[in-house]
């Protein structure tokens, strides 16, 4: 699953510490889930749409072969 | 720089833990090796004192599983899972390969107690494992 992790964090100046520590988990989290090596549960998604003050929606974005094989 | 698992209360509670383990692991070893080996305890009492040592490795299995229910972080949580999936992984076909070997083969006996030895280093591969594949070790050494 894609995200727009990296420029939203980029867009407020946060390093993946200060968006770690706003979300209370770990700096390598928020470095596996903008890598997409990680994707976060439905909570932690819903936490960090909190923090940016978006919508789930908004952040993350499905694959386009993921999309096409449905 | 100090660990992000020094600072955390379940990571501070997980090397307590693992700190205890290892005194009565070396404390029940060394009083085994002078009362059973050296002072000829026997019976009972000796039974008892030569399963403290082995019974250790269930302490250990415990915090491990402990460390795992009380981690908050959802990434760390799947880390340290599958470092103890990598690290069962090799024990037990290390045990199963070894053991076929002794049955058909003429290799050394190796002592059973070398087998969740091994599952300690697998922690170890499970994190360079962890690392490699997703970035990040685990924190759990």
């Amino acid at each position: 699953m894609k995200n727009r992790l990296r420029v939203l964090r980029a867009e407020r100046q946060w390093s993946q510490q200060d968006l770690a520590d706003r979300l209370d988990v770990s700096r390598q989290s928020v470095n596996a889930i903008e890598t997409g090596k990680y994707d976060p549960s439905l909570p932690l998604a819903f936490r960090i749409a909190d923090v940016f003050a978006l919508t789930i929606e908004d952040i993350f974005l499905r694959d386009p072969e993921e999309q096409a094989a449905q | 720089m100090k660990s992000a698992l020094a600072k955390k209360p379940e990571a501070r509670r997980y090397l307590l833990r693992i700190a205890t383990a290892m005194v009565i692991y070396l404390g029940s070893l060394f009083a085994a090796e002078i009362l059973i080996e050296d002072r000829g305890l026997s019976g009972a009492p000796a039974y008892v004192l030569a399963a403290v040592p082995g019974l250790s490795f269930a302490a250990l299995f415990w915090i491990f599983a402990r460390l795992i229910v009380e981690e908050r972080d959802e990434f760390l949580r799947l880390l340290y899972v599958r470092q103890g999936m990598v690290a069962t992984g090799l024990a037990l076909t290390a045990a199963a390969v070894w053991g076929f070997l002794e049955t058909y083969m003429p290799v050394p006996h190796v002592e059973a107690f070398w087998w969740p030895t091994i599952w300690c280093f697998g922690i170890g591969v499970g994190a360079i494992y962890n690392k490699v594949t997703m970035g990040a070790a685990g924190e759990c050494m």
